[in-house]
């Protein structure tokens, strides 16, 4: 507190003013005078007192009136007056809402240590009030100041509450969508093990980043080898420039569908696969080839065969037309020259007539072959079983043969082990296959070659081999023998329809029994078939 | 005789017929039944004509026909080659290895004597 406490003198004598001025002058007090109730109430309205002097007798308004005044007005209704008076207490009732502030007397004349004392006493509780309200509005503004920052807080605890609710949200979602990404992930990747078609990813370079299980699995790879794999070590040679001219390609951004290629096992298969490429680019920038692929191996192999099958029966339709034409022709011929009186003597006449039953008969054995494949395919090929000797069928067999065997200048001779047991089979058919062995025996037999039919009893089967020393067969033809329409690859300029083998391996196989081949080549072929003994 | 011709021709019928067909107009007539003997009758029994069947074993008629045309002794003797089949291809063939003439057969044994007249007619004169 800076300023001095104010105290208001009120006196309508002004010698009586400077006399109080004077009594009260060692107070550390500032004086405003006043001469009159009406001045005083006026300076009430522009100072702050601490304590006022007041004079009770004065003109027009006394000193009770002007307090009365005072009282009213809320800012000194509390103001301590000290009257200064001759008159006795008594009378002080008179004064409305006198009670409301402190008041006290003086009587006059005016003793100066009294006066003091009591002045001293107002002052005091002036300064203790000040000092209150001072403490109070300090600690009211350290209270709104609280308040403030208590509201501040409050806010910032919603706000912070509000934040942290949005991130317990978020996380919530986060984990959510972490949730399903790993679902979907798992999915993609299950997907992805499990599909039949081969996935890969392959770098710029052709170096293998990944493929799936499928991919492992046919190409016979561990997973932790496939990174040093490029793709020349799992793609033939032969297709490695025209996996580079479809690698340029995808590295152009175009996507192949339907491409062929071939894959190469690690035990070094081929295997046949179709499917799509294409590149992933990130930002623009190459990252991977990316192929699907199935494989197709089988029915690559069964595309090849049936295109193979297309081929012999194109062949067979060729030959068979060529295998009709050649006695037909002959026929024609000879009767041509009969009819046109050209063979006089009797002689030729005969050698002639034979001739055109030869022919017949060759033509009837033709047209019984296309017959019994006819039969086979349509299932409707059936056997008639009586008991006959197998010595009896392979002599006759080895009879019909025999004009063929003396134009090539073939021996044929036969090893029959003697008394061989009688057999239950359609005698026709077996004879059948025997001359059908014989007859290929001829045929691909070099000249002048030999031939030998062996027949013995083996293990409850009856066993019958031809043998020749003739031109052999290589090993990977030998399952094809028995195929309908096969002829060997070396005999397009020797007759026959390549129905033969076929028609005896269903004979046979309709007798329970077996036939196969053992040959070397250049060394010679050995026909053999088995029959049971004892079907029973 | 009007000439000497050589057939190889390994079915024995067709063989007979020609034979028989060309004898009858005074051909001296040798045969062979396959490729090897071809190629050696015609190199040492000096025929006139040969006629060669497609269809043969060992050699077959278009190998002789090439052999043949590539030996001093036997390159400009006249040729027929007779077959059942009727291939372009075939035709071709007979044409590139040096064939004069390519036959299909037909069963007339008159066809084929009519074609070596032909053929024996052409050939120039050797004095």
């Amino acid at each position: 507190m800076d300023a001095k406490p104010k105290m208001l003198i009120v006196d309508d004598r002004v010698e009586n003013l400077v006399a109080l001025e004077k009594t009260l002058g060692d107070l550390d007090v500032d004086f405003v005078r006043a001469l009159s109730g009406n001045e005083a109430l006026a300076h009430t309205l522009e100072h702050d007192f601490a304590i006022v002097l007041c004079d009770v007798q004065m003109p027009e308004m006394d000193g009770f009136e002007t307090v009365e005044f005072m009282r009213q007005d809320k800012k000194t209704k509390h103001l301590p007056v000290i009257f200064v008076s001759a008159i006795y207490t008594e009378d002080f009732h008179m004064v409305k809402g006198i009670e409301t502030g402190a008041v006290d007397f003086i009587t006059k004349p005016i003793i100066p240590e009294i006066l003091r004392g009591k002045v001293q006493v107002f002052l005091d509780l002036h300064a203790n009030r000040l000092s209150l309200e001072e403490e109070i509005k300090l600690r009211t503004e350290a209270e709104q100041t609280i308040q403030e920052q208590y509201d501040d807080i409050q806010i910032h605890t919603h706000e912070l509450e509000a934040a942290n609710q949005e991130l317990r949200e978020t996380q919530t979602k986060l984990l959510e969508l972490n949730q399903e990404v790993q679902e979907s992930e798992e999915r993609y990747r299950d997907l992805f093990e499990n599909a039949n078609d081969l996935i890969q990813s392959v770098d710029a370079e052709g170096n293998f980043v990944y493929v799936n299980s499928a991919w492992l699995e046919v190409l016979g790879y561990e997973m932790k080898e496939v990174e040093n794999l490029n793709f020349t070590d799992v793609v033939p040679e032969e297709e490695w420039a025209h996996c580079q001219e479809q690698f340029q390609q995808i590295l152009q951004g175009e996507r192949l569908t339907n491409m062929q290629t071939i894959f190469l096992t690690k035990d070094g298969r081929h295997i046949y696969v179709e499917g799509n490429a294409g590149a992933r680019f990130k930002n623009g920038e190459f990252v991977a080839n990316r192929g699907i692929f199935r494989d197709i191996t089988e029915r690559k192999i069964a595309e090849e065969k049936q295109l193979e099958l297309d081929r012999m029966k194109q062949e067979f339709i060729s030959n068979v037309s060529h295998e009709l034409r050649t006695p037909l022709h002959s026929l024609k011929g000879f009767v041509k020259l009969l009819l046109g009186g050209k063979v006089t003597d009797s002689e030729t006449q005969s050698e002639f007539l034979s001739i055109i039953e030869k022919e017949s008969d060759r033509l009837s054995g033709l047209i019984d072959d296309l017959l019994d494949i006819s039969r086979l395919e349509s299932g409707r090929f059936k056997v008639y079983k009586e008991l006959v000797s197998l010595e009896n069928i392979i002599r006759d067999a080895i009879q019909r043969v025999g004009s063929l065997a003396n134009e090539r200048g073939i021996t044929i001779t036969d090893e029959i082990q003697p008394e061989l047991p009688e057999i239950e089979v359609d005698q026709k058919r077996i004879r059948q296959v025997v001359t059908n062995l014989l007859s290929n025996a001829i045929k691909y037999n070099n000249e002048n070659g030999s031939i030998t039919v062996r027949s013995e009893v083996t293990d409850n089967e009856l066993l019958v081999q031809v043998a020749d020393g003739g031109i052999g067969i290589a090993d990977e033809d030998i399952p094809k023998l028995f195929e309908r329409f096969y002829r060997v690859e070396a005999s397009d300029r020797i007759e026959g329809t390549g129905l033969g083998l076929h028609i005896s391996q269903q004979i046979v196989e309709a007798h329970s029994g077996k036939i196969w081949i053992e040959s070397e080549l250049g060394e010679g072929s050995t026909f053999s078939f088995a029959l049971p003994l004892n079907e029973n | 005789m009007n000439g000497k011709i050589l057939i190889v021709e390994d079915d024995a019928s067709a063989l007979r017929l020609i034979e028989f067909a060309l004898q009858q107009e005074r051909y001296e007539v040798i045969v062979a039944t396959n490729g090897l003997t071809g190629l050696k009758k015609a190199q040492t029994e000096n025929p006139d004509l040969v006629i060669l069947d497609l269809m043969l074993p060992g050699l077959d008629g278009f190998e002789i026909c090439s052999r043949l045309r590539k030996d001093p002794e036997t390159e400009k003797v006249p040729i027929l080659i007779l077959s059942a089949k009727t291939h372009e291809s075939d035709v071709a063939t007979a044409r590139a290895v040096g064939a004069d003439a390519y036959l299909t057969k037909s069963g007339d044994p008159s066809e084929i004597v009519a074609q070596v007249q032909t053929l024996i007619s052409q050939k120039p004169l050797i004095i």
